[in-house]
């Protein structure tokens, strides 16, 4: 079996000693800045990518893969005991999750947060080793044409998921997508949008970018009244579930977990979108349908489930395209890149022994997970309970000394503060954030891509639906955006981010 | 009715960014073909986006309309936040580690209104001593606790 010999060889990588330390240091520490309030998976990563700079590139991105599991779990734990959803994975998590805590059954949320994502984290895995080699098969067929038409459906969907107005979304994109091209032009040489400024020749700081619009603008969000965020953090009491609550979680983790697998791969998709789907769907095929909303264990299980295999199946687009599907995997692949591993299908051949122990890694964080996260509960809730005002100038410092060591530079630290004060107009004016960091992302890979299409067929934009495959992408592409567009469809999305503020 | 005023900036918003970079690709960057694209043809028409959709988001603002107030500015947050990165950005390499990220910290700090200026100080103080013993000590980062400002 090649699959079978495939995870051997990963076993044997993320099996050595010092990857499993990797492993459980990045699991840890992603779940002790996780849990931290108003801190999600991007600004962990963003924080503790330097930590990673001086290891193997296995060990540094199984650390990595551990610190976003672990921040993502940290978050779940939040969102259960403080209504305060670390990241928008787990908001709906908040709803039932918090209720149950409110009745003093915090203890069985989050088991059933933890046994579910444990799961879903092994049914991820394995839809992850099962896929990832046909699909890396499949993409040395792709012609630019192809990854340009992919790009497109992916910033589509990313529209699908904002809430608020569409208009103000596409042109979120269009302006990230516009912004990224700062910098030299790899055809030409030529040198676009640098007013003259020699260090922005390289382009803008993906790191700086991220940091400041997710990092800097909620804080400054955080600050706007004088409201003491005070923690009240709920009582745990006993942590494992009843025989009632193993029972009513089963369905709703395996439902979860296939949801999650599913909208995961989706590009622009991955967490969010899973866990506000396998609530919906639960919310409506449970027998318990009534409860939710007030402390249902199966509106905390299924989105759990969902969000954690969403989170890993959405590692398959990026590793085997090279496509980042969201923000959090455009961080893995600077970290690959800063490794000097170029990420794209070519690294299964050249780096087998990278790709599959960071699959197996997968597994082994989340077993991690399950074994520190529930008998260590007590100190997370100490973590949070440390107050905003010490914790904000801690991230400050963090991200400023983080950003600096990407490339050693200062000059990046600037586009911090810009990035900061444009991401809160930009959000107080209700136009969403993650359109444009993911349109940032991909701007220079789509411009490359549509470039050389036009090279190869000679001028003739006929290219981009000749080709079947891509055809069929930008028809996607095109679905979507009708379908968000249509009263019907909007009103449900409206309703479901309704529920979620 | 009035028009929705959240909607009028942030139109001008991306007009503003559209018309300034659509000028720049058109003015300074050769368009080149269909076939051979020059560096300016992918910004010139994402500009265009830009601009249309700023336009369309600004006659929406009044075709529309439900005005919605605009908060209070905070500026006490974005003068501390922006100030403490900047000087951060501007002084790292000449202060050194411990220095800089006593600076920033303790600027960062005051940007909530109840945090007194020694508060302030005592946790900027933590919090260099912190990075200073993880990130230049602990992991090797370039930076030295101390700069060149300091004579080393």
């Amino acid at each position: 079996m090649d699959v079978l010999s495939n995870l051997a060889l990963g076993a044997a990588v993320s099996f050595q000693p010092i990857n499993l330390l990797y492993c459980f240091i990045g699991t840890l520490l992603g779940t002790v800045i996780g849990v931290l309030p108003g801190i999600g998976p991007l600004a962990t990563i963003a924080m503790l990518l330097p930590i990673t700079f001086g290891l193997s590139p296995e060990g540094s991105l199984i650390m990595l893969a551990g610190i976003y599991y672990g921040s993502q779990y940290g978050g779940s734990t939040t969102a259960i005991l403080l209504k305060l959803p670390g990241e928008t994975s787990s908001a709906v998590s908040t709803i039932d999750g918090y209720r149950m805590a409110q009745k003093g059954r915090a203890g069985p949320a989050l088991a059933a947060a933890a046994i579910g994502s444990f799961f879903a984290g092994t049914v991820a895995t394995l839809l992850i080793a099962l896929v990832a080699k046909p699909l890396t098969l499949l993409a040395f067929n792709f012609s630019p044409a192809e990854y340009f038409s992919l790009m497109v459906v992916g910033l589509v969907c990313s529209i699908a998921l904002a809430s608020g107005s569409i208009v103000k979304a596409l042109a979120m994109i269009f302006l990230g997508l516009l912004l990224s091209l700062t910098g030299t032009d790899i055809y030409t040489g030529a040198s676009r949008f640098t007013f003259g400024v020699r260090d922005l020749y390289d382009g803008l700081e993906f790191v700086a970018i991220a940091v400041g619009l997710f990092g800097v603008s909620e804080i400054i969000r955080n600050l706007e009244g004088t409201t003491q965020i005070k923690a009240a953090v709920a009582k745990v009491g006993r942590l494992l579930p009843t025989k009632e609550d193993w029972k009513r979680m089963v369905a709703p983790i395996l439902r979860g977990t296939a949801i999650g697998s599913f909208l995961g791969v989706l590009p622009g998709g991955g967490a969010l979108l899973s866990s506000f789907v396998a609530y919906t769907v639960e919310k409506k095929v449970s027998r318990h349908g009534h409860e939710f909303g007030d402390g249902a264990i199966e509106g905390v299980a299924a989105p759990e489930s969902a969000n954690n295999a969403g989170a890993q199946t959405s590692f398959i687009p990026m590793l085997a395209l090279g496509i980042p599907s969201n923000v959090v995997m455009a961080l893995m692949i600077g970290a690959l890149i800063i490794q000097g591993v170029v990420p794209g299908p070519g690294v299964i051949q050249t780096n087998p022994s990278l790709f599959w122990g960071l699959i197996v890694s997968m597994w082994v964080g989340n077993a991690m997970l399950l074994v520190l996260n529930l008998p260590l509960i007590g100190l997370w809730v100490k973590l949070l309970q440390v107050p905003y005002a010490i914790l904000f100038p801690v991230i400050i410092a963090f991200c400023c000394v983080g950003v600096y060591s990407v490339n050693n530079s200062s000059f990046a630290v600037y586009q911090i503060a810009l990035a900061g004060v444009l991401g809160y107009v930009l959000l107080k004016l209700e136009c969403e954030l993650a359109p444009f960091l993911l349109g940032f992302i991909l701007g220079p890979m789509l411009e490359e891509n549509f470039r050389r299409a036009m090279l190869i067929s000679g001028g003739d934009a006929s290219v981009f639906v000749s080709r079947p495959v891509s055809a069929v992408l930008l028809a996607v592409a095109v679905l979507v955006l009708v379908a968000v567009t249509l009263p019907a469809i909007r009103n449900r999305r409206e309703e479901v981010f309704v529920e979620e503020s | 009715m009035t028009a929705n005023r959240k909607d009028l900036a942030s139109g001008a918003i991306f007009i503003v960014f559209g018309l300034v970079y659509g000028y720049l690709s058109i003015t300074s960057m050769p368009l080149g073909s269909a076939t051979r694209m020059g560096p300016g043809f992918f910004p010139a028409v994402l500009s265009g986006l830009v601009t249309l959709m700023g336009l369309i988001i600004l006659v929406r603002a009044f075709v529309v309309g439900g005005d919605t107030p605009f908060d209070a500015v905070p500026w006490r947050p974005i003068l501390c936040l922006s100030l403490g990165t900047i000087l951060f950005a501007a002084f790292a390499d000449d202060l050194g580690m411990l220095p800089a990220t006593f600076v920033t910290a303790t600027i960062a700090a005051l940007a909530r209104r109840e945090t007194k200026l020694w508060h302030a100080a005592v946790l900027g103080l933590a919090i260099a001593v912190f990075c200073s013993l993880v990130f230049t000590f602990g992991l090797g980062l370039p930076l030295p606790i101390f700069g060149s400002l300091f004579g080393y």
